[in-house]
């Protein structure tokens, strides 16, 4: 915990990462039909902009996990791109440790870390271990260093049972953490991660996210995170930055972002006996055996109102108050954003 | 040298990937052997019906034949990060090239191996060998070091006109039937010397892609014979042809790169 | 009629998809012309070395004309063919309403025939303009040339059946960068167009041109350049109607067992 408050404190000052007014655009042919079309295209071609990403700006600090958010085509990837070496932005600043990724990626990249969820680093029909020693090599990490790492890493993603096996025969969850463990090998500071949790069942998601919190916790590792997945936010990110057409449209913490997007509310209650409950200004009421289920707006009725006369109505036997689920938030705010 | 050490352990890991599939590999080995195979057949029953070919004997040929198919299916074998480079941009394996800490060049060919080649390396090696034994080669130390020499800029060469492609691939171009003819075309063409050939055509083939430099004058020196009369130490410079050959398209192939990052196409 | 339009309306989506992908068949055609010119000079440098020939360089290098016009008739195959193969899509194509076997068989007559045609009514000009021993020289007779024309047709016919055995091969074998590319090697060599069928030796001539390989390319160009005369035509269409027949029995019951073992395995 020394290290991370430490780290807090210096992030006052300093940034980690710094983007300033991030532009890229991409030009995509268009290829006029027929022969004729293709021979007019090759000497005048077509071109159609496409504006990746707009006077994106940001600032990291050190040891800060920020969730990096938006539909398909935001830019999201985009930026990981450029901030992580091999792609070059059509204007604006960007540092990462005070290298700039793209003039000087041989470097950069060796102290980066990045884990695509839906595809792997590692070799499909040889030992786990055998793909490790060959990024070993590749990143020139020093032996005594490699057998600490690799002890830890088996350790805290429990791999000792996996290593001498070939990646083929593992299940989807051993495969991502054998990933996790490849990307984190020659310690970068800096880990981006692209859907991580993608198709993990719920005991992999929980295990993933436990190690990453635990290596930010131990190394004060900067982890950027973009994903679909809002449990994966909300239990790792301190910060979310939302990204709609190449533009940055939020960047704070997720609940209150969510906050207005939670306009609805849905009251259970069990009675122990029959009974009669009448909310009035609540959007429906349903009776089902002895359980009522009541949807209503917080900003019509009041919830302390509605608790009240739920208790009044009868004898409770059990009662629960739910939000919005956040995927349906998160669809709401896409689509408001699409618009 | 750690350089070496990666490509040889990546060399390592994609032999021991195909392996896990025996009967696949064998089986597919035993194809290119069979493929180069009947190219051979062909040389030899050409003989059989003509008793020479220009200033070279039969024997010879098989000499020829066997350097050429020798050092193409090396290139084929070990550099197939480049040889099958297509898609791999599209695929986005490039990208992750582009993330790792070391050259690109190097990145690419630990990146494939094609251990189905082997089989056609036999045929390759057993046509030098005969070649050279039935045309009463008589070894010197020098003429071991020009062998070597072809092999090396042979290698080269046909490296870099396999990175045209490689390259042409960052700039969207799917395919230049061009560069076939100079890379399969060119292994067509000379896998008999190139001085059997009309003169214009011929240029191609020393000037253009010069395989007549890199691999058939040393391979004439070796066979004591003269080629396009040149005198003899030519066979010893031949070679750095196909090695200036690799480096032009190394430049060409870093723009390549730089087009490709600059534009994320 | 209407049992074959099925077999018809493939033909014709064959004869769309080649004109679709006219830009790669001009590509294709200028490697092939170049392929043919590193043979002819071959052949020119060969023959200039001595030796007493059965064949002339003019009809040397026509050979070697009209199997790179005609290369597709024997070499290369449908992608989609062997993807769906490969993918063990093959089994959707039980549910046609038509037998797979023959629908298959069409569907490699109309690669064969539309691809070749194609490219060798654009590269035989090309080649009749080369001057006089190295380039395409005008039929024998035009006995020849027709004798020629309905060879090569019966030639198409052939190669679809053992194409299909070669499909049957790798649909058993589900292998097929190995089989297929072995298989198809073999096939071009034997076909001729790694080194003429007329160059092999002398004493293997009446052995080579009763094996199946010689009837899809090397019989028919045998007539264009006059080394076989139109009278022994109907002997060959003959040969050429046995091998047919023989090949598609043989692909028939290949593709029966694999695909019963395909349907018991459930793809």
């Amino acid at each position: 915990m020394g290290k991370l408050a430490a780290l807090d404190k210096e992030a006052a000052y300093m940034a980690y990462i710094h983007v300033d007014q991030l532009d890229k655009t991409y030009r995509i042919s268009q290829r006029s039909k027929g022969a004729l079309g293709a021979i007019k295209g090759f000497f005048r071609p077509n071109y159609t902009q496409v504006e990746a990403l707009s006077q994106v700006s940001f600032d990291i600090a050190p040891g800060e996990v920020v969730g990096y958010i938006g539909p398909n085509g935001a830019g999201k990837s985009t930026t990981v791109k450029i901030l992580s070496g091999i792609l070059v932005p059509d204007g604006g600043t960007v540092t990462v440790d005070g290298r700039i990724p793209w003039k000087q990626r041989r470097t950069h990249v060796s102290h980066i870390g990045v884990v695509f969820g839906q595809r792997t680093q590692l070799w499909w029909d040889v030992p786990v271990i055998d793909s490790y020693e060959l990024l070993r090599d590749i990143y020139r990490v020093p032996q005594a260093e490699f057998r600490r790492r690799l002890e830890e890493m088996t350790e805290a993603l429990d791999l000792a049972a996996v290593l001498h096996t070939p990646l083929r025969q593992l299940s989807l969850g051993q495969r991502m953490r054998c990933e996790l463990a490849a990307s984190l090998l020659h310690s970068p500071r800096l880990l981006f991660l692209d859907e991580p949790t993608i198709g993990l069942d719920a005991v992999s998601k929980l295990a993933v996210r436990d190690f990453l919190a635990g290596e930010r916790e131990r190394h004060g590792t900067t982890i950027m995170l973009t994903t679909h997945d809002m449990e994966d936010i909300t239990s790792l990110c301190s910060r979310v930055m939302v990204l709609g057409h190449g533009k940055k449209l939020y960047d704070g913490a997720l609940d209150p972002l969510l906050a207005r997007y939670n306009t609805q509310r849905t009251l259970t209650v069990e009675y122990e006996q029959e009974t009669q409950l009448d909310v009035p200004g609540a959007e429906r009421c349903q009776k089902e055996g002895l359980t009522y289920r009541v949807v209503f707006r917080p900003d019509q009725v009041d919830t302390a109102r509605v608790l009240e006369l739920a208790q009044r109505a009868g004898h409770v036997h059990d009662l629960s108050v739910q939000g919005i689920p956040l995927d349906e938030m998160v669809a709401a705010l896409y689509k408001e954003m699409a618009l | 040298m750690n350089a070496w050490k990666l490509y040889f352990r990546s060399m390592g890991i994609h032999f021991r990937s195909a392996a896990q599939y025996k009967a696949s590999m064998v089986m597919q080995m035993l194809a290119l052997f069979v493929m180069t195979g009947t190219e051979l057949a062909a040389v030899v029953l050409t003989f059989q019906r003509f008793p020479a070919l220009g200033q070279w004997s039969s024997q010879q040929i098989y000499f020829f034949f066997g350097l050429m198919s020798f050092t193409f299916g090396m290139v084929e074998c070990f550099c197939r990060g480049f040889t099958a480079f297509g898609g791999q941009v599209r695929t986005g394996n490039f990208d992750r090239l582009l993330l790792r800490p070391r050259n690109l060049v190097l990145l690419v060919l630990c990146a494939q191996m094609d251990v189905r080649r082997i089989g056609s390396l036999v045929v390759g090696v057993a046509a030098l060998a005969y070649g050279a034994f039935a045309a009463q080669v008589h070894w010197t130390a020098l003429k071991v070091l020009v062998l070597l020499f072809a092999l090396a800029g042979g290698g080269c060469l046909i490296l870099g006109l396999f990175m045209i492609e490689a390259t042409a691939t960052f700039w969207s171009i799917s395919s230049i039937e061009v560069v076939n003819v100079l890379t399969y075309g060119g292994r067509s063409t000379c896998q008999y010397p190139v001085d059997i050939y009309p003169r214009g055509f011929r240029w191609i083939f020393i000037a253009l892609a010069p395989y007549g430099l890199a691999i058939h004058l040393p391979a004439a020196y070796i066979l004591d014979q003269t080629m396009l009369g040149l005198p003899a130490w030519t066979a010893f410079i031949g070679p750095l042809a196909g090695v200036a050959f690799l480096c032009l398209m190394l430049l060409l192939w870093r723009r390549g790169v730089a087009h490709y990052t600059s534009t994320g196409s | 009629m209407k049992k074959l339009k099925p077999y018809l309306s493939t033909l014709r989506l064959r004869a769309m998809l080649e004109l679709q992908y006219r830009g790669a068949a001009l590509g294709g055609m200028m490697t092939q012309l170049f392929f043919g010119f590193i043979l002819v000079f071959l052949y020119q440098a060969l023959y200039a070395s001595g030796g007493q020939q059965s064949s002339t360089l003019y009809q040397t290098a026509s050979y070697v004309w009209l199997q790179q016009a005609f290369f597709r008739v024997i070499i290369g195959s449908d992608g989609a063919l062997n993807g769906e193969v490969m993918s063990g899509n093959v089994v959707y194509s039980l549910c046609r309403p038509v037998d797979l076997y023959g629908y298959w068989y069409m569907r490699a007559v109309a690669y064969r025939s539309v691809g070749s045609l194609m490219r060798a009514l654009l590269m035989l000009p090309v080649a009749m303009l080369l001057p006089q021993p190295l380039g395409l020289m005008l039929p024998g007779s035009a006995a020849g040339f027709a004798a020629f024309m309905l060879s090569l047709a019966m030639g198409v016919l052939v190669m679809a059946a053992l194409e299909n055995i070669m499909s049957a091969c790798t649909l058993i074998t589900l292998d097929y960068r190995g089989a297929a590319n072995m298989l198809g090697m073999f096939n071009a060599f034997a076909a001729g167009n790694l080194l003429p069928l007329t160059l092999f030796p002398d004493h293997w001539q009446r052995f080579i041109l009763s094996t199946p390989f010689a009837q899809t390319l090397d019989v028919p160009i045998r007539y264009y350049t006059g080394q076989l005369s139109p009278e022994g035509l109907g002997g060959t269409l003959a040969l050429q109607v046995f091998w047919m027949a023989a090949l598609i029995l043989i692909g028939w019951l290949l593709w029966r067992r694999a695909l019963n073992r395909m349907v018991i395995q459930g793809g």
